[in-house]
């Protein structure tokens, strides 16, 4: 599964790098989405597939508390990519209601800190201290239901994207959950004596899927939101040509509307209007033009308001 | 060419009228239209014509009687048409137009020369300009909010 990992861990962090300017000099709301991929890179780290989990858990005293760092961070990371989605437009950080993820931390870090006695840092810390620490499954059994609540939501919160995004998503947190569910089965099967090395195979496979499944959704949608600005500006430059020529008058609605997409919508309009004033109709290329406009600026139309 | 003291006084004017609905997150034509219809508590009749050959310049009217009917040419884009009805939600937002007149007619923008030319008075001129202007304010609610999932990433 180092592969898996690893190719998760490298798609976020380019993400995070080529998101970073726009999400912290431009967007506000971006940041949402941007800082949901910095703490999933970072929970993946923790993984061990670059660093050693060693080394990063022997700052923190070597008895697994990145177990719980990962735990956490990962939960939240899940939880801003669902928020990226269903925030309001004018969202921010500071304004999301942030109780769920910290709860589900609160609750996290109280079942953790309550095992009585944490071995040295190994990868399968949950699963093999399960055997014998009733502490340890009950930990694993609740960290396991916290992140199958949060990929639940993000189920639930996919019916908001485009459709490629939405399966993706949708994939990704099914997989999640149905990888939650196994662990508790495989932990509890363990715990009460009857370990099933089939249960016990479908942890990783499931999860790591589905985290790559999220992750291309994210991508998916990153290259759709890119083409989308694209496609604005170049029939702005298109439609501005086309109303020149025509001799168009100037704009006479709100000043704040001439940018983005509301100045394609103006200059579509402005153009109709010149070709119906001068009674001069519109070539097939005008045409083609405007059609285009009107399919970029219907694209939201067929998808689920966020609110 | 339009004053800035003109200008000024259609911005004050379409905004307030603009002012009159609530935007919601998700609003579609037919959403803007039941909510215009809530804020004058009138109804509303959207009526496509096909038989336009002689429209010429016009491309959309209001005809307000004991309820108000709107008139677009069905040949025309869907986008184009919804702008024109906006164009006259615009004259029923305003509030001010329909009382001095039962028939309202847009016709494409560049004709602001035109009706002044031809004589039209200046509150008239006046009305068309304020509903022009809440007709993009209407248009960029429904039509341009670029969609929530696009602000994600």
């Amino acid at each position: 599964m180092r592969w898996i990992q690893f190719l998760a861990l490298a798609s976020l962090l380019v993400m995070v790098v080529a998101r970073a300017s726009f999400a912290w000099r431009r967007s506000p709301r971006a940041r949402i989405s941007w800082l949901g991929g910095l703490l999933g890179a970072l929970a993946m780290l923790t993984l061990g597939a670059v660093v050693p989990q060693e080394w990063l858990d022997a700052p923190l005293g070597g008895s697994n508390l990145i177990k719980l760092v990962q735990g956490c961070l990962t939960v939240i990371a899940f939880w801003l990519t669902v928020q990226a989605g269903i925030a309001p437009r004018d969202a921010r950080l500071r304004t999301l209601d942030w109780r769920l993820p910290l709860i589900l931390v609160a609750v996290f870090t109280v079942t953790f800190l309550s095992i009585s006695d944490r071995p040295a840092t190994t990868y399968y810390f949950v699963e093999e201290g399960a055997r014998f620490h009733t502490d340890i499954w009950l930990y694993g059994v609740v960290h396991m239901l916290g992140t199958a609540i949060v990929a639940v939501s993000l189920f639930r919160s996919a019916r908001t994207h485009t459709s490629t995004t939405r399966l993706l998503f949708q994939a990704g947190a099914a997989a999640v959950v149905l990888a939650c569910v196994s662990e508790i089965a495989d932990l509890t099967l363990t715990r009460t004596g009857f370990p099933t090395p089939v249960v016990s195979a479908l942890f990783d496979p499931l999860f790591y899927a589905g985290i790559v499944a999220v992750v291309i959704g994210i991508a998916s949608l990153w290259m759709r939101t890119r083409v989308a600005e694209r496609t604005s500006q170049s029939l702005i430059s298109e439609l501005v040509a086309i109303a020149d020529a025509r001799g168009t008058g100037s704009f006479l609605g709100d000043p704040g509307l001439l940018h983005g997409d509301a100045h394609v919508h103006s200059l579509r309009i402005a153009i109709e209007d010149a070709a119906n004033a001068s009674e001069i109709a519109l070539t097939p290329r005008e045409v083609d033009a405007l059609r285009r406009a009107d399919v970029h600026l219907s694209r939201g139309q067929s998808l689920v308001p966020a609110q | 060419m339009i004053s800035e003291e003109l200008f000024a006084e259609v911005a004050s004017r379409g905004q307030s009228a603009f002012a009159r609905i609530s935007i919601r997150e998700g609003l579609n034509f037919d959403g803007a239209i039941a909510e215009v219809e809530a804020t004058l508590k009138r109804k509303i009749t959207l009526n496509r014509v096909v038989d336009t050959i002689d429209w010429g310049r016009l491309t959309g009217y209001l005809v307000s009687m004991r309820s108000d009917h709107i008139f677009t040419r069905a040949r025309d884009p869907q986008m184009y048409q919804e702008y024109a009805a906006f164009h006259e939600i615009g004259h029923l937002l305003d509030g001010r137009s329909s009382c001095s007149a039962a028939v309202r007619l847009r016709l494409a923008v560049v004709n602001w020369g035109y009706i002044e030319s031809a004589g039209g008075n200046p509150d008239e001129l006046l009305d068309e300009l304020v509903a022009e202007y809440v007709a993009h304010l209407l248009a960029s609610a429904v039509h341009l909010p670029q969609p929530v999932s696009e602000l994600a990433w």
